[in-house]
């Protein structure tokens, strides 16, 4: 009983942090732009910025709800921390490979596709997670590629957002690095807290209702990006 | 799960999901437009009035030519050069008990003044608003309106037209009001009504 009072009141403690990052470090209208106050403190900052490099890719990783939804979909019922590392390592080869290409080469894609490109790959995780492919299409798409492809697209969104900021002069390959240094940082505590939420209430994926709601609210959030970009790509670009 | 209820949380989903990406969506316009009546002031900028370019210097990063010599950046819908002459005036206007009076200034599209009134031994209701210069049309434009004992502001004519000031006294005794127009115009002009 004593152990059970204290899952719940770490789950608790949990929730409310969770909340309390939502409010805090969030702009609710535009869910995961790089924002003002960030773009003011690059300001003038020509040359390398390590550190306000490092901060804003955590940052950044740690308020772009996407982000964070895809990595809990991707590892929600992955039971072996091995698995877990395999997965979460061939996403953050997708989205290196391509923030770096993406910022190098300047490519210039539009950032709301590529955004409503990452709510799909949000979809994708909880369709799959309620067991989705298997039951209609009897066959399930190869976890480790689509990762690894969906990581691609995470990747060019990265970039885009890097790109809207970033002073392009000589210092921009190191502060690129180190912007991605600080994504893949974001992205560990992201998942350890993630991991740590997943131990801690087992219940959540283990009873197969919760874990279906979890789920559903994953995909629900997934359609709300992919709506919400696609609408702003219709009206900024129409 | 099975397969029927899959397809119906699925539907579910997409729907509430697709909802709640509308509604963040405009909600995203409307905090938009909110910030961009923020900077302009309450709502005084009626449709056919001219667009102004309002930007936060802050949010566009200084540019440099070869030299590293700062680009000026162009904003010339804010900008207007005039060849009247410049005008300054200041006029006593007395109202009686529920008088009311009009005083317009005649400017042609583009022109412009800044004004500023002060009644000091009472209170009116007010609005700011202008006609074209044309009788056939009953179209006009009012760019505020209120109760108070003082008013400030400024105007770029969108049309040719009178441009003023409507006041009803609304104090329990007569009242001055202080009236200072200055800028490019033709000519203030009184349209009486009924003083009181």
């Amino acid at each position: 009983m004593a152990k059970e009072k204290f899952r719940t009141t770490v789950f608790f403690l949990f929730c409310f942090l969770i909340l309390l990052w939502f409010f805090f470090w969030s702009t609710p209208s535009a869910a995961h732009e790089v924002s003002s106050a960030d773009i003011e403190a690059l300001r003038g900052l020509n040359g390398i910025q390590l550190t306000h490099y490092v901060w804003l890719g955590c940052k950044h990783m740690l308020t772009g709800y996407d982000h964070l939804l895809f990595l809990l979909g991707v590892i929600f019922y992955i039971r072996h921390l091995r698995d877990v590392v395999v997965l979460v390592s061939l996403f953050a080869l997708g989205h290196s490979l391509t923030l770096i290409l993406g910022v190098v080469f300047s490519l210039g894609i539009n950032p709301f596709l590529v955004d409503a490109i990452i709510g799909l790959s949000v979809v994708y995780k909880g369709f799959d997670n309620l067991g989705g492919f298997r039951m209609l299409f009897s066959e399930r798409p190869n976890e480790k590629l689509v990762v690894l492809v969906f990581g691609l697209f995470h990747g060019l969104g990265l970039a885009t957002k890097l790109e809207a900021v970033a002073v392009r002069d000589d210092g921009l390959v190191a502060n690129l690095l180190a912007f991605n240094v600080g994504v893949e940082l974001g992205q560990l505590a992201a998942l350890v807290v993630a991991l740590g939420l997943l131990r801690l209430v087992p219940v959540l994926r283990d009873n197969v209702f919760i874990g279906h709601a979890v789920n559903v609210c994953i995909l629900t959030a997934g359609f709300a990006f992919m709506t919400y970009q696609i609408q702003q790509y219709l009206a900024l670009s129409g | 799960m099975n397969r029927a209820s899959l397809i119906f949380v699925s539907i579910a989903a997409l729907l509430i999901g697709g909802l709640i990406g509308l509604n963040l969506s405009s909600a995203g316009k409307a905090s938009n437009e909110v910030a961009a009546s923020a900077e302009t002031g309450p709502s005084t900028q009626p449709a056919g009035s001219l667009t102004y370019s309002l930007i936060n210097p802050d949010d566009y990063p200084a540019e440099e030519d070869e030299f590293g010599r700062p680009v000026p950046a162009t904003l010339g819908e804010n900008f207007k050069a005039s060849n009247k002459a410049f005008k300054q005036e200041s006029l006593s206007i007395e109202l009686g008990l529920d008088g009311e009076v009009e005083y317009k200034v005649e400017m042609q599209q583009g022109d412009s003044v800044v004004y500023r009134w002060s009644i000091a031994n009472g209170a009116a209701y007010y609005d700011f608003h202008a006609h074209p210069q044309h009788e056939e049309t009953t179209f006009f434009t009012r760019y505020v309106e209120g109760e108070g004992s003082e008013h400030a502001g400024s105007i770029v004519a969108a049309y040719e037209g009178q441009h003023g000031w409507f006041w009803l006294n609304i104090a329990d005794q007569p009242i001055t009001i202080e009236l200072e127009v200055a800028g490019f115009y033709d000519q203030i002009v009184k349209i009486a009504l009924d003083e009181g």
